[in-house]
């Protein structure tokens, strides 16, 4: 980050180590579990993509990997919390249950204090707020309500100290680790590299609040036509460096709507996800339940858009091509717009598009015309890059993301209103953004 | 305009009229036909009528899985609606084939009941432009118990996509659409509930 000294060769070693240390005590204590889980379950789970889906730490090895490697990632810092925190989304790269394990890193994070944080916000806008009071804590930066001189209550987002520099070090490190894991026999053939660099981009677009300022904004604008959906407004002339000062809306707790009203936002957050992919071409790629908020009028604040991505129009345009194909159950449509998206070379095998086409067709046939109930989109995404995979190809992140915030969002969805059909409700926006 | 004018020695509940059968059927439809714009607009067109041809072929092909297949044609579609201005007909520049497959196994006896599609390319006539669609409007209907299957709730399976014949090189008979982005959609949850308010062709039993 601008004004964060790069890190020096020592310091990086002495990290090295420690990490590798961390990492040594983690294979060690996975190796124990697995040993524990496979004399309780003979034969259970199996590492790999493509594993169904599974319950948090729950059956099979991959939860075990999933839940050892969330405690081990939360112990080597917030870089790698925030790494675990993307990675719980890849269900297109790792085993829903490791996905699922890694995804309890969103909770329990540490509250920098508010003198702390005081510490980082430019002294003019200090003097400005009064009361500094944390409301939540996540790896990247802690939020605070304060007043300001004009009476209005407005949300504080701090970056903790020297995160950016602690951040740019440990991707390094990352980096060099991935690369020499990947050589084991059961990862190959996963892009660990690609996601390090995925990951890596992501967590640097993080850092950057202007461009989290800027996300917010555009959002904000995308979306005001829709009913019942809230972006906070971003107070510009009150931002500075590391600090992102927002309308704060009060009541953002999980579980603060009554059961209707909260199906009634839901709803509305799902035709906000299809607005942004399909008309607008700007996704907010992270809406797991703590970026969500029902609230108890019916409408849905949506936060936190460090996370946001832009798609080229082209990639909008094939992501609604792609849907719409799929609601006509035309599965050689699909696998022509996913082709011409998609990176030859995956896993070492050389691209096959006949067999490609072939399967994907059998996929998309199979899931047409399911009932709500029964259509799973994590297990269909799950076949679908698991599909590209045996036949040689790479996702394209342009496809990869979108599909990503749709089952983040999923997620939610299905406990808040199982019975809503998510390809029906899709359908007017997919037209609207093919009229585009 | 007489209702149920079917000479009562016609039984279209016969599965062995349905070959080389034609019907000129004046309907009414009910149910729900909404289009949608690019700009967000939804037009709903609840009074939608008309007339719509249908001729079945002669021969009955038998499916590997042993049921009792047959081609149909829709041989011509007219309809409007009052309220929105919004007239439907078939593109004269692509054939409207469709097909009846029987429930059960069989020979031509056990045409009926059925399972049946169209899938129709269509001319539509909307606020001064005309519309066409590249892929078909697919129209099913589960379990038709007579031909032609008169008031069976047909229903589209997916949206269809209409672009502007203006802005479509080669107009009505083009294939693609290349860059040109639609200009309506015909939406998913389309309904045709047919009623019979005239018949003017009878069938032809083989």
């Amino acid at each position: 980050m601008r004004g964060e000294a790069a890190p020096t060769a020592v310091e990086l070693v002495a990290r090295a180590a420690w990490i590798a240390a961390v990492l040594a005590a983690a294979a060690a204590r996975l190796a124990a579990r697995l040993a524990v889980h496979r004399l309780r379950r003979p034969g259970a789970g199996r590492m790999g993509a493509g594993a169904g889906r599974m319950g948090a730490g729950g059956a099979g090895a991959a939860g075990v990997a999933g839940a050892v490697a969330a405690d081990t990632l939360q112990r080597l810092g917030p870089a790698f919390v925030k790494a675990g925190q993307l990675l719980s989304t890849r269900v297109d790269v790792l085993p829903a249950a490791a996905c699922a394990a890694l995804a309890r890193l969103y909770d329990g994070l540490p509250v920098l204090p508010p003198p702390a944080a005081g510490s980082l916000v430019p002294a003019g806008l200090l003097a400005e707020l009064d009361g500094l009071t944390p409301v939540a804590a996540g790896s990247i930066a802690c939020v605070y309500r304060a007043r300001l001189p004009d009476g209005r209550t407005v949300a504080v987002k701090v970056r903790r100290p020297g995160i950016g520099r602690t951040m740019h070090r440990d991707l390094r490190l990352l980096g060099a680790v991935v690369a020499a894991v990947q050589r084991l026999p059961w990862l190959r053939g996963v892009p660990m590299a690609d996601m390090v660099e995925q990951v890596g981009e992501c967590i640097r677009r993080q850092l950057d609040f202007d461009r989290e300022a800027a996300a917010l904004r555009a959002l904000r604008e995308n979306l005001a036509e829709l009913d019942g959906v809230r972006v906070p407004a971003v107070l510009d002339a009150h931002c500075g460096p590391g600090v992102l000062v927002m309308e704060y809306v009060d009541g953002l707790r999980r579980g603060a709507a009554p059961a209707a009203q909260a199906r009634t936002a839901t709803i509305r957050a799902l035709r906000a996800v299809y607005h942004m992919l399909f008309l607008d071409g700007f996704v907010h790629c992270d809406l797991h339940p703590g970026n969500l908020y029902p609230m108890p009028d019916g409408t849905v604040v949506i936060v936190d858009a460090g996370f946001s991505r832009r798609l080229t129009e082209t990639a909008r345009r094939g992501f609604a091509s792609f849907f719409y194909q799929m609601s006509r159950g035309n599965g050689a449509a699909c696998a022509d717009i996913v082709l011409s998206t998609a990176q030859a070379g995956s896993n070492g095998r050389r691209a096959d598009p006949e067999r490609f086409r072939a399967s994907m067709a059998e996929l998309v046939e199979r899931n047409h015309g399911l009932p709500v109930a029964e259509f799973d989109l994590v297990v269909f995404a799950v076949r679908l890059f698991a599909i590209q995979r045996e036949h040689g190809y790479y996702a394209d992140p342009q496809f990869v993301f979108p599909i990503l915030s749709l089952i983040v969002l999923e997620g939610t969805l299905r406990g808040m209103c199982p019975d809503v059909d998510f390809q029906t409700e899709a359908i007017p926006f997919v037209l609207r953004g093919l009229m585009r | 305009m007489a209702t149920n004018a079917v000479p009562g020695t016609i039984d279209r509940s016969d599965p062995l009229i349905v070959p080389n059968s034609q019907h000129h059927i004046g309907l009414s439809i009910r149910g729900e036909l909404t289009l949608f714009f690019a700009d967000g607009e939804t037009l709903d067109c609840a009074d939608v009528k008309g007339m719509s041809a249908v001729r079945s072929s002669e021969t009955v092909e038998i499916l590997p899985d042993g049921r009792p297949s047959i081609k149909v044609t829709r041989l011509m579609t007219h309809f409007h609606s009052n309220e929105t201005g919004l007239l439907i007909q078939q593109n004269p520049a692509r054939p409207n084939f469709g097909r009846l497959t029987g429930v059960n196994p069989g020979g031509v006896e056990a045409l009926l009941p059925a399972d049946v599609t169209f899938d129709q390319y269509l001319l539509l006539s909307l606020r001064g432009k005309l519309y066409i669609n590249l892929e078909p409007l697919v129209m099913a209907a589960d379990g038709i118990t007579e031909f032609p299957p008169i008031g069976t709730t047909f229903q589209s399976r997916t949206a269809t996509l209409f672009y502007d014949v203006e802005q479509l090189p080669g107009g009505i008979t083009a294939a693609g659409a290349g860059e040109l982005p639609a200009s309506l959609a015909l939406a998913s949850q389309s309904v045709c509930g047919s009623h019979l308010t005239h018949y003017i062709d009878m069938p032809a039993a083989s």
